[in-house]
Formats: C-alpha cells, sequence, structure tokens
C-alpha cells in the first residue's frame, strides 16, 4: 500500500478505518495516514466483500444469473436486474412487451426512491450523528418494501426481472397502494428535508467539503447523482434512453453549488432529494401508460443462445451507470461478463478529495458518494 | 447534614457523648449512600426514559417488554452488564484501563456532594459550592482520557484526546456563565443562590437582566458539550470513532461510563435550575408556609401513595403475559408475593398511616419532612423539563465537527459568556433590585420566555399538521 510504505515523521498517525468500522457502508478498509485530526492521506482498499459475480457469470446460463444480480447492488436490486435484463435482451435481440416496460420503470423508480432513501440520505444523517431522519428514511422504506413484497415476496433480493419481461404481472391494488404511498411521502420528504438538510449544523458539515468539480468528475469517471451534483448533466434515461423513459417527462437535477461550491457534499445530498421528487412524477406518469394487454415477457425458447458478439449496455441505477459488457459466443452462457458500477468510481474520488479533510469529513464523504461496498468489489 | 450530624451529638442529641467526628463521618457516609442510590436510580430511569423517548421520535416503540412500558428494562440492563465478560484488551495499561471508568464515575458523583435537593437536604452546604462543582465536574476529563490513553487502539486515543480538547474548552463558557449569577447572588454557595431567588418564576434569575438570559443560553449549551452529549458527542462519536474512548470497554467498566453520562445529565439540568430556574423553590410557597401546610401535604401524600401503590397492586395481580400466565412470572404464587409485596403492601401500609395521621395529627418533624419532600420534587420536576430538552436535542441534530465545535466555543460562547458577566456587573451597580425598571424588564423577559414557549408549540403542531398525511398507511395488510 502506498500510503503505508510513505516514511513517517513521527509526527503522523497510520489509522485503519475498517475493514469493521461503522460507517464504512460494509466491508470496506481505508488506510489513513493522519495529523491528529486532519487527513494526509487515504488509500482505500477494497476486495473484502469480492464474490466473482463476473466469473459467475460465466458458468451459469443468463437466465440462472439474474439471482446473482441482487446481490451486485442489494440497495438497488430492480435496476441491477433490470440492467443484466436489457445486456441479455439486446445481444439477443428480444423485444420486451409494452407492459413489461412499464412495470420495469414502476419498479426501478421506486427502487431508486428507496434506494436514494436508505443509502444516499438516510446514511449520510446518521454518519454526520443525526439517528432520527435515519430512522424515518427507514420508515419510508418500509411501505415501500412491503408494496415490492406485494409483488415479488421479497424485501431486498428481489430477483423479479426477467429476459424479455417480469416475473409475475402487478397485484390487483399495487397501483393503489403505490399511489397512496405517494401521496404519503411528497410531505414526508419534506419533513425529511426540513429535518436534515435544512439543519444549521448538516449545513456546515457538508458545505464546501469534498468538492469535486466537473472536470475531475468526469476525469474520474463518476456517473449518476454523484457526476450531477458536480453540475454535469448526464442522465443515461436521457442521454442513452431506453425503455419508456423518452416518453416520460421528468427533470434532471443538476447541482447548483446552494452553499456556496459546485460538487460539495451538500449538493450530491440535494440531488438525490431531488431526484426522488421526479422519480414520483415518473412513477405517477408509469401508472397511466400501463396498457391492458396482459402480456409481461415475451416468447423465448427453452434455452436462450443469443448469437455470438459483444454489448455494453447500462441503465441509469440509483448509484450512476451500472452497465454490462457482455461478450457471448453462441452458446447458452456468456463467454465474458464486466459490469461497471457507480461506487467504484466514487472510490477513486475519495482518493484525491479527502485530502487536508478530518475523519468527520471522511466518513461524511464516503456516505455522500453513496458507495456501498458490494457494489465496489462485486 | 453536618447540623444533622451536630444535633446528634449535642447534649440532650439521640447519640450524646459519642465522638463527634466518627459521627460527622458515618452521617456523611450515610448521605452519600442515599445519594449514590439516588444517582443510580436516576441514571437508570433516565436511560429508559430516553430510549422511550427517542423511540416515540424515531416512529417506532422503544424497549416494552419488561414492566410496565418497559420500566424494568434499565434494571435488567444493568444486571445483564454486571455478569459480561471484563475484557481488557492485549497491550493495554492495565492498571490506568481499570481506573479510568470509577474517576469518570467519581467525576460525576462529587457535584451530588454540592447539589441541594430541598431547603434543608444538602450533603455539603458549603460557601464554594460552585467552584467546587466545576473542579470536580472536570475530574470525568481525567477519566475519559485515561480510558482512551489506556485502551491501545487508535480509536479510543481520539475519543480520549477530543474529549480532553473538548471538556477543558467548555469549562471556560460555562464557568463565566455561571460566575454572571454568582454575581447577581452574592454568593457561590449554590444553596445561597437558591435562596436569594424569591418563590415565583419572574424571581428567577433567568429573568434577572438580559445577560441572565445570555447567560442560561451559554451555561447551557456549554454544559451539554462539558457531558459530552449530542450534538457535541464527540469524543463517542459512533459513525466516526466506533465507540470512542469507550471502544474497548466491555461490562461492568462499560456500565459505569454509560452510568456517568446519564446521571450527569440529571446533575447538568439540576445546576441549571439551582442557578437559573430557582431550584427547589415552589412556585408561590415558601419554605415557611410549605411547613405550616405540612400536615395536609402528609394526608395528600399517604393518599397518594395507597391509591398509587394500590393500582400497581392490582396491576401485578391483573397481568398476564403472551401465555395468559399471571404476572409475568407463570407462577400464580410469585404474582401474589409481588403484587403483595410491590403494591397491596405499601397501599395498606399507607392506609393505616393515613388513619394515624388523622386521627392523632402530624408531627412536626414529619411536617418539616414532607416540605422538603415537595421540595425536592419541584426540584426534579424542573430540572425534568430541561432533561427533556437534553434528550430532545440528541435525537434531532447531527453532531459538530471538531474544529466547528472549538469555533463555537471560543469565538462565541466565550464573549457571549463574559458579555454577560460584565452586564450583570452594570446591572447589579446600576438597576436597584425593587425599582420599577427592573420589575419591569422582568416582566418583559417572563413574557419574552413565554411567547418563545408558546411560538414552539405552534411551530410543532404546525409540523405535525404538515406531515399527518390524510392517509392511513395499513402497511400490515
Amino acid at each position: 500500500m502506498s500510503v503505508a510504505s510513505v516514511s513517517s515523521s513521527g509526527e503522523e498517525m497510520l489509522l485503519n478505518m475498517g475493514p469493521q468500522h461503522p460507517s464504512t457502508h460494509g466491508v470496506l478498509r481505508f488506510i489513513l495516514r493522519t495529523d491528529g485530526e486532519v487527513i494526509s492521506a487515504v488509500e482505500p482498499d477494497i476486495g473484502f466483500l469480492h464474490r466473482s459475480i463476473e466469473k459467475i457469470a460465466e458458468i451459469v446460463t443468463f437466465e440462472q444469473f439474474m439471482p446473482y444480480t441482487d446481490r451486485v447492488d442489494y440497495l438497488a436490486a430492480m435496476n441491477a436486474n433490470h440492467a443484466w435484463a436489457r445486456a441479455v435482451e439486446e445481444i439477443a435481440h428480444i423485444e420486451v412487451p409494452r407492459r413489461a416496460q412499464v412495470i420495469r420503470v414502476i419498479t426501478d423508480e421506486l427502487n431508486r426512491i428507496i434506494s436514494h432513501l436508505l443509502g444516499g440520505v438516510g446514511a449520510l444523517a446518521m454518519d454526520l450523528g443525526a439517528v432520527t431522519p435515519f430512522l424515518h428514511a427507514i420508515r419510508e422504506r418500509e411501505t415501500v418494501n412491503d408494496i415490492i413484497e406485494s409483488l415479488c415476496g421479497a424485501r431486498l433480493t428481489y430477483n423479479y426481472v426477467r429476459i424479455g419481461g417480469v416475473w409475475y404481472d402487478l397485484p390487483r391494488n399495487f397501483a393503489d397502494r403505490t399511489l397512496e404511498f405517494l401521496d404519503h411521502f411528497e410531505p414526508a420528504l419534506d419533513e425529511f428535508d426540513r429535518l436534515a438538510g435544512q439543519n444549521k449544523i448538516f449545513k456546515e458539515r457538508l458545505a464546501g467539503v469534498g468538492v469535486v468539480s466537473a472536470k475531475d468528475a468526469i476525469a474520474h469517471g463518476l456517473v449518476g447523482p454523484n457526476l450531477r451534483a458536480s453540475g454535469v448533466k448526464y442522465d443515461l434515461r436521457r442521454n442513452m434512453p431506453y425503455s419508456i423513459y423518452p416518453e416520460l417527462e421528468f427533470d434532471i437535477p443538476v447541482g447548483q453549488g446552494i452553499l456556496g461550491t459546485v460538487g460539495d457534499c451538500y449538493d450530491r445530498y440535494w440531488v438525490r432529494i431531488q431526484e426522488m421528487r421526479e422519480s414520483v412524477k415518473i412513477l405517477r406518469q408509469a401508472f397511466k401508460m400501463l396498457p391492458d394487454d396482459k402480456t409481461i415477457k415475451a416468447k423465448l425458447p427453452s434455452v436462450l443462445k443469443p448469437p455470438a458478439g459483444e454489448i455494453y449496455v447500462a441503465v441509469e441505477a440509483p448509484r450512476g451507470e451500472m452497465g454490462w459488457y457482455l461478450v457471448t459466443n453462441g452458446g447458452p452462457k456468456a463467454h465474458r461478463g464486466r459490469v461497471r458500477t457507480g461506487s467504484y468510481a466514487a472510490m477513486s474520488a475519495i482518493r484525491f478529495i479527502s485530502r487536508g479533510l478530518m475523519i468527520a469529513d471522511l466518513v461524511a464523504c464516503i456516505a455522500a458518494f453513496d458507495t456501498i461496498a458490494p457494489e465496489v468489489d462485486r | 447534614m453536618q447540623e444533622f450530624a451536630e444535633k446528634l451529638y449535642a447534649p440532650g442529641g439521640a447519640l450524646e457523648g459519642a465522638h463527634p467526628w466518627l459521627i460527622s463521618v458515618a452521617v456523611m457516609l450515610g448521605g452519600c449512600l442515599i445519594v449514590f442510590l439516588f444517582a443510580a436510580h436516576i441514571a437508570g430511569i433516565y436511560s429508559w426514559f430516553e430510549r422511550r423517548f427517542a423511540g416515540r421520535i424515531q416512529s417506532r416503540v422503544g424497549p416494552n417488554r419488561v414492566g410496565p412500558q418497559g420500566f424494568a428494562q434499565w434494571a435488567v440492563d444493568g444486571l445483564k452488564t454486571f455478569q459480561k465478560e471484563d475484557l481488557i484488551p492485549e497491550g493495554a495499561d492495565s492498571a490506568l484501563f481499570k481506573l479510568a471508568p470509577y474517576v469518570a464515575f467519581a467525576g460525576m458523583f462529587c457535584v451530588f456532594a454540592a447539589l441541594p435537593f430541598s431547603s434543608s437536604w444538602v450533603i455539603a452546604d458549603f460557601n464554594v459550592a460552585m467552584v467546587y462543582i466545576f473542579a470536580v465536574a472536570s475530574v470525568e476529563a481525567i477519566g475519559i482520557l485515561l480510558a482512551g490513553w489506556a485502551s491501545n487502539s487508535k480509536w479510543s486515543f481520539y475519543g480520549g484526546m477530543r474529549s480532553a480538547a473538548q471538556i477543558i474548552s467548555y469549562e471556560i463558557p460555562v464557568g463565566i456563565a455561571t460566575l454572571a449569577m454568582v454575581i447577581a447572588a452574592g454568593s457561590l454557595s449554590l444553596q445561597e443562590i437558591v435562596r436569594d431567588q424569591g418563590v415565583n418564576p419572574l424571581d428567577w434569575n433567568l429573568f434577572y437582566s438580559p445577560f441572565a438570559a445570555v447567560a442560561f443560553l451559554c451555561f447551557f449549551t456549554g454544559a451539554i458539550a462539558e457531558i459530552n452529549r449530542a450534538p457535541f458527542d464527540l469524543p463517542e462519536a459512533e459513525s466516526e470513532l466506533v465507540a470512542g474512548f469507550a471502544t474497548e470497554y466491555s461490562g461492568l467498566r462499560f456500565l459505569f461510563f454509560f452510568f456517568a453520562e446519564w446521571a450527569n445529565i440529571y446533575v447538568i439540568s439540576a445546576i441549571a435550575t439551582c442557578v437559573f430556574f430557582g431550584g427547589w423553590q415552589v412556585p408561590g410557597l415558601p419554605t415557611e408556609r410549605l411547613i405550616q401546610f405540612g400536615a395536609p401535604i402528609t394526608y395528600g401524600f399517604l393518599t397518594l401513595t395507597m391509591l398509587g401503590a394500590g393500582a400497581m397492586g392490582w396491576w401485578i395481580a391483573a397481568a398476564r403475559d403472551d401465555k395468559g400466565l399471571r404476572g409475568g412470572t407463570g407462577n400464580s404464587v410469585a404474582a401474589t408475593i409481588i403484587s403483595l409485596a410491590l403494591g397491596w403492601g405499601p397501599a395498606i401500609t399507607a392506609g393505616v398511616l393515613l388513619w394515624a395521621a388523622l386521627m392523632f395529627g402530624v408531627p412536626p418533624g414529619i411536617q418539616k419532612f414532607m416540605a422538603n419532600v415537595v421540595q425536592m420534587l419541584c426540584l426534579f420536576a424542573k430540572a425534568h423539563i430541561l432533561v427533556v430538552l437534553v434528550i430532545q436535542l440528541r435525537w434531532t441534530l447531527p453532531r459538530l465537527r471538531i474544529d466547528q465545535l472549538m469555533m463555537l466555543c471560543w469565538k462565541y460562547l466565550t464573549p457571549a459568556a463574559f458579555i454577560a458577566v460584565l452586564g450583570n456587573a452594570f446591572w447589579m451597580t446600576y438597576v436597584a433590585p425593587d425599582s420599577i425598571f427592573q420589575k419591569l424588564v422582568r416582566l418583559a423577559l417572563f413574557a419574552g420566555f413565554v411567547t418563545l414557549l408558546v411560538i414552539f408549540a405552534m411551530r410543532v403542531a404546525r409540523n405535525l399538521r404538515q406531515t399527518r398525511s390524510a392517509v392511513d398507511l395499513k402497511l400490515n395488510v
């Protein structure tokens, strides 16, 4: 490790943050070189949660691999499912029925809301020492979990999307329950923002901390809300349109530098809050677009053998672009699968922004980047 | 306490002829034991109260399984920690590691010695009580620093260092802010400061001058920081430093740190009450009046005890656990014994005493005793409001960063505290205590305080209205 090998003058201390540390969001390890509270260097040491998911993609069939994608990002399993399904559909030229497309958008956006609630803003508030906003976020998430449970029976690793469609149709009262939740959620989100985001201490803690300029963000390959917080208007739902997103009306929130600097931790928080509001808009529209045709899955051969070729397909997951680079050889299994995730890119950004920060700021940065360990390691 | 001891060995006292020094020590130790038990119960009950309260804030339930509303949770949690393994990490400075929690605890406990509970109940009513309190309260910093240093863990070390920096810095605005009120009262004795304030809320120190209100804000903010409570809980900072100075502690030693933490909430609230809110002064009832009313108070107290204990006995006897077993014990004989011991027994005793009091009158000693009890309950009620405030702050606010913490202390609180002292000194010199101006200022400050409370209540009501959506989410259907 480069940090550890720097010769110490005796003024600095080497500090291991993790793998067991409350705010590294899973088993991550950071090696810090600190002078008192001030950090002079950080080395993220990743790999503790490596599960060879990409290797598994080569040894199971395309359909069998679907449950594994849940584990790539367990806070947003729907989006991860969707990414894999789209990659295979694109390479095998499968036409997905309209109803399944709409259902996928509904589940994606529901999942985006709860992922942002838990990882993006809830855990951020908790890492700043405010436990109550986190539990309020969890409370709202619980309702969505119940709704999704009624859809697919699972509350975390859904395994709901299928290649060529989705698993089950929506249950009878699904739309009513979801819309009821949205009516409740909008004021609840405002309350959350008043409790956490408008708090003086919260703002002071995040303003001007961990600034990533637009140039740096692109250079480090940041994606999703982290990239948009730096002022780059780039969202795959608009820039690489898929599913029914082109037909939907929604805005792409971009970091405004509300507290002075564009691309600081507060902008990342703010962008996520706005994104949840946009997701609510999308959900309301999507329910109106549900077709009456009940077909939810395309007719597929019993053993799917896409033609040989290679493809890169990505979706906009809560932690940014989640893309699969897929190489096929005409057989029932992938020749090579490679997933590109948002948290991994954020890890490289943490390394350069954390110089000169305090330990408490580093914790805020990790949380504001919304990194989760399974996405980093796979 | 000293007076009580003197009375015992004086000619005609109960222990006439005994060695005065021995009696004094025995009486002091007895008082300490009572206060220790008081502190233990306060800390335990507040730990339960905080968990329930936080549960309400966070839309969850909180401990509710042991006893009514989970009330016995603190006791069983305490008992549980007794049986936990006492781990001492390898490479730790074993002696200091073992000593640290007791040092931290002693710092908290010694403050109790100077806290006046009522007009005549105080362990040591000495004339430098305020100085003494600040001296012993900072012993806690030594305990935490020791814990951080001796643990042989970098996270503990950070916690200890942060704590030392924080407590030492915040002692300055806290001490100076209290000085503002010491000037006004003309005494360092806490008992004198309380006596100096009148019985009515208008006569409380908080409304003495605008500077007194500033002093209160400085004192209370600083005191929260001194006891390491959120938003100033940097020494523990569970999301940054794992558990700060307590990272390596387990079992009883860990318990002692948290014993000190929760008792400290009461301690700072009680000191703030004594200095700014009239301490044990019962609004509208001076001590002599209370003693005059000793007999009716005794009747009322006994009646309440009778009814309360009776209700408790009824609750225990009627309570059924999930399996329909009596008293949650699964044993009806045990349930009967418990309901007799905790409910029916005291209820009957109180009833008999009430009858005796009504028949034969209440002795003057008991009347004085009951007056003190009422004053103590009054102090407790006032302090409890501040405790609720401290708990509410903890569950609302995020934590400050260390530089922001220091900035708040040195750039805002310390100058404000100095202004409060100077302002109060000028006020004393130029504003006569009985002048109409002073009375008007008191009235205006009191009105302002009440307005603040009303505005706060209105904002809470508005927030509740805004968030409570018309939709009732039936989560479990």
